[in-house]
């Protein structure tokens, strides 16, 4: 599938800065990213202010819940509901995360990691199709963030993510923050993990903070850590950021910031920054 | 081992109670995780085994449920106290796991398992509080649905009133409780600082909770206003909507007054925009 048009450089769409976004004072965000779910089957004021911000700004509706890798069915109520969603919104693209949510008709509501075995590629491959049929707009995958992996893996995760777009069609979305946080939580290196990824097939990133994971034994100085998207990006980040950016060229940057969410001017600025270092590179750094 | 093998053994470890360590042992000797699941699937280092590992799933699998479900119940959660609300959710969570894709839906059983929760015999009224919690937050993001114009009453023919059922918008909730939480949910939301010692009168009220344009409401009706509503809500056709509002008096005079009380009960209902059609 033809790789989404450059939105620019966004933030995620939350309430408490749904006011100030629709004032007439100004804003330097480009698109916004929503959850998808928290727009599916629902009306009031959430429905009223997506049309809102949506009239305004290109918007990428983000979902949580498609458990792309469970192996439960896909939920036909689901996809309904998402299709007429993005019918009625028309976002520039979907997006979801590669992992499992729920099993056994059970949901965590938690981005659940599985393993990157032949079986589970095959899986995620046919559902990916399944849902690119269904929605019939262009797709993308996550990679998730991850506390622990699995000894029956047979491939890397970029790799697997790779192979499914490859087979697939559907785009990548770069959560570069994911990336940083589970190459330490599993000790490999993101630079390798980026420079495996295809070109042509990065749709969007994501820029975000997390925190250390407390507890646990080995040395202090090399602590577990937890995306928990309520810090500011950080140095190793945004320098992970930058070699993205080197690799790949211009893409659809956003910044997520989901809990102890700090006034607009904070979000706005790190967006700001998110594009400063995007025109510090320019294009010049894009691999051949 | 399969894939679905993996999931099924990784979901029961994350949404054991006490923690994935502990459902590692209770689920071998119970014979659903074979021996050995956790190292042969997961990996672990020096920082964390393998289910420490898988112990951060469990966790956030029942600490996003809670605080989740509390953004719905701001006001029965301060009210409970953190180590009550804490242990609702916890025995909430335990026998009512999440089925939908959409997280609004997890707190949909919580004012009837609270109704008969430890914690309802010290308060009862906390359960009539959840249920006003849980309908106006339902009420918050109910589809938005056309609604009927007042005018179109004028069009109905008076023979075919008696006949006539209306429908009622999906964020209409009439709710009949034992202890005065329609107050004490305004006393608390206009309160600068909340006390979490706060506690209803005793005493019925009847509540229709409703949306009107984007905001939530809710209201006091009257006990005949609240048969004559609950009676459209049900899709009565108007004729019983009047001998629900007239209740178990049959005299001519009440008879007359409830007809009176029915047709101001649907006229509320049209005024707000919360009737969506009609019908024979």
């Amino acid at each position: 599938m033809t790789k989404p048009a450059f939105l620019g450089h966004g933030v995620g769409l939350r309430r408490p800065h749904v006011e100030r976004v629709l004032s007439d004072e100004p804003v330097s965000v480009e698109w916004f990213e929503v959850i998808s779910e928290n727009y599916m089957d629902v009306g009031g004021r959430p429905r009223q202010t997506l049309l809102s911000v949506r009239e305004r700004f290109p918007v990428v509706l983000h979902g949580v819940s498609l458990s792309i890798g469970s192996t439960d069915p896909l939920s036909e109520d689901y996809l309904t509901h998402l299709a007429a969603l993005a019918n009625e919104i028309e976002p520039a693209f979907l997006s979801d995360h590669l992992c499992f949510t729920g099993v056994g008709g059970h949901t965590a509501h938690d981005l659940l990691p599985m393993p990157y075995t032949e079986e589970a590629l095959d899986h995620v491959v046919s559902r990916v199709q399944r849902v690119m049929e269904r929605l019939r707009r262009p797709f993308a995958l996550e990679n998730p963030s991850s506390y622990v992996s699995f000894a029956v893996s047979e491939l890397r995760e970029e790799e697997f993510l790779a192979e499914v777009a490859r087979r697939t069609g559907c785009g990548i979305l770069l959560d570069v923050n994911n990336v940083y946080v589970s190459s330490v939580n599993h000790r490999f290196d993101p630079k390798a993990y980026l420079a495996a990824l295809p070109q042509g097939a990065i749709w969007q990133l994501h820029l975000a903070g997390h925190s250390r994971l407390e507890g646990g034994g080995g040395n202090p100085d090399e602590p577990m850590l937890l995306d928990t998207h309520d810090h500011e990006v950080p140095e190793p980040v945004w320098e992970l950021y930058e070699e993205t950016l080197r690799l790949f060229g211009e893409v659809s940057t956003l910044v997520e910031w989901d809990d102890h969410i700090p006034e607009w001017g904070v979000l706005e600025a790190q967006r700001d920054e998110a594009s400063r270092r995007a025109s510090l590179r320019g294009d010049a750094g894009v691999a051949a | 081992m399969s894939l679905a093998d993996i999931q099924k053994g990784f979901w029961e470890l994350i949404v054991a109670p006490e923690g994935a360590r502990k459902a590692e042992r209770d689920l071998q000797a119970s014979g659903v995780l074979p021996e050995g699941f956790v190292d042969a699937v997961f990996v672990g280092d020096d920082r964390r085994s393998a289910i420490d590992r898988v112990d951060v799933y469990a966790n956030m699998y029942f600490f996003r449920l809670r605080d989740a479900i509390r953004e719905d119940f701001p006001k029965v959660a301060l009210l409970a106290g953190e180590d009550a609300w804490h242990d609702l959710l916890t025995d909430y969570v335990l026998a009512h796991p999440p089925v939908s894709w959409s997280m609004r839906y997890a707190g949909q059983h919580l004012p009837a398992f609270l109704a008969k929760h430890p914690l309802a015999e010290e308060r009862p009224w906390l359960a009539d509080l959840a249920r006003l919690e849980w309908a106006r937050a339902d009420a918050f993001q109910q589809r938005d649905e056309p609604m009927l114009p007042l005018e179109a009453l004028s069009a109905i023919d008076p023979e075919a009133w008696g006949e006539l059922a209306f429908r009622t918008a999906a964020c209409v909730t009439l709710l009949e409780a034992d202890f005065r939480v329609g107050e004490l949910w305004v006393a608390l939301e206009e309160a600068a600082e909340p006390s979490p010692g706060s506690e209803p009168e005793p005493g019925r009220e009847a509540l229709l909770v409703f949306r009107e344009g984007l905001a939530v409401f809710h209201e006091e009706l009257t006990p005949a206003e609240a048969r004559a509503i609950g009676a459209l809500i049900d899709g009565r056709i108007f004729a019983e909507v009047c001998e629900r509002a007239a209740g178990e008096d049959t005299s001519d005079e009440n008879v007359e007054a409830a007809a009176g009380i029915a047709a101001g009960a649907l006229v509320k209902l049209l005024s707000r925009g919360l009737v969506t059609g009609h019908g024979a």
